[in-house]
């Protein structure tokens, strides 16, 4: 057996075990009220057309646009196949940018809620993406940053526009 | 705890890519406690609706890309985790700009007088959680909160059900050590607390 792999009542995994007893002390369960606003939101979003327009790929980033902070960042925080060499998410766009767009427009408003909208720092850039892409076009930073969890977010945006990878 | 183990109803997915709501609501309907778990562990309470909803709109949308091998409950948590991440990273900033501001320190999880222990214990495995790399991360969140099995969890993560039980064992550790370096005192087997 691996010496990582976990087994249950073996003394060696007493932190293991005491941490899994903590994390399960401390879950927070849905009353029913929330699961059913839940359940209400998954049936008034399936009774609707799903939006199909985006799909993702993977490109070298243009270090150059990023800057070196931006490779530390992504070589420390890798975030799907491929990233920790040579590239990260972007989009792809199918067959124009309307709903790329429209995705955006979401995240934006996503984060003006948090952020303030004044403030929205890296995020303004997906804004600037051309929206007269095309499918097969690369999608870039387009932004400086020392600031890896910046970075990072724009990544995580990206993901969640782009979804599943 | 743990959810049951099940393979996917791949009825239910096909209606449910063919554009059937209904088949998509039964599909979701047995996962929400857990996809609550997942969120909340990641967002907080405050949070975690917001970032269950929106994973689940996300998983309606791209439901078409649902791939045959990948299980629904591993597409699905796989929006949550990231929804309730990125949601959790985007508060923090804010919360730490607004206590600048205020010219106030940042909030302490661990000042005894502030919340109950066991809110400070659940912020602490979150914060140490944000630490983890987001793999391992995600690992022990699918596993504990969301009571995914490794098979489900490799299927989402794209590893081996070997590296998941590795995954999860490191970032268990690893949390471990991080909670008592800050004087947590976690329970033991038996049950002390």
């Amino acid at each position: 057996m691996n010496q990582h792999t976990h087994t249950p009542n073996d003394p060696k995994n007493a932190d293991t075990d005491a941490m899994t007893a903590a994390m399960m002390a401390t879950t927070e369960d849905a009353d029913q009220a929330t699961l059913d606003r839940l359940m209400r939101h998954t049936r008034n979003v399936s009774a609707k057309p799903a939006k199909r327009g985006l799909h993702w790929g993977w490109m070298a980033l243009p270090m150059a646009v990023a800057g070196a902070a931006a490779a530390v960042a992504l070589t420390t925080s890798p975030s799907g196949p491929g990233l920790e060499n040579t590239g990260v998410p972007v989009a792809v766009v199918e067959p124009s940018g309307e709903a790329l767009e429209t995705e955006i427009a979401s995240v934006l408003d996503e984060r003006a809620d948090t952020s303030g909208a004044e403030d929205l720092g890296p995020f303004e850039s997906i804004a600037s993406f051309d929206p007269a892409a095309q499918e097969g076009d690369w999608v870039s930073p387009g932004f400086e940053t020392d600031d890896s969890e910046e970075l990072e977010d724009w990544i995580e945006a990206y993901e969640l526009v782009l979804a599943e990878g | 705890m743990t959810r049951q183990a099940e393979s996917p109803d791949a009825a239910l997915v096909a209606r449910a890519k063919a554009g059937d709501g209904e088949a998509f609501a039964a599909l979701v309907r047995p996962l929400l406690p857990s996809l609550y778990r997942v969120a909340s562990r990641l967002a907080g309470r405050s949070g975690a609706e917001d970032a269950a909803q929106e994973a689940l709109t996300l998983a309606w949308e791209r439901i078409h890309k649902l791939r045959p091998e990948t299980p629904f409950a591993a597409f699905v948590f796989g929006f949550a985790i990231k929804k309730a991440a990125t949601n959790a990273r985007g508060e923090r900033r804010r919360k730490a700009r607004e206590d600048k501001v205020a010219g106030e320190e940042p909030t302490r999880p661990d000042r005894p007088d502030e919340v109950a222990a066991a809110r400070n214990l659940q912020r602490a495995i979150c914060q140490a959680l944000d630490t983890l790399p987001k793999k391992r991360r995600d690992a022990v969140v699918m596993r504990i909160d969301g009571g995914l099995t490794d098979s489900e969890i490799a299927k989402a993560l794209g590893s081996s059900e070997g590296s998941i039980r590795v995954l999860v064992h490191l970032g268990l550790q690893t949390l471990a050590e991080q909670l008592k370096s800050q004087g947590f005192h976690l329970p033991t087997r038996g049950g002390d607390a």
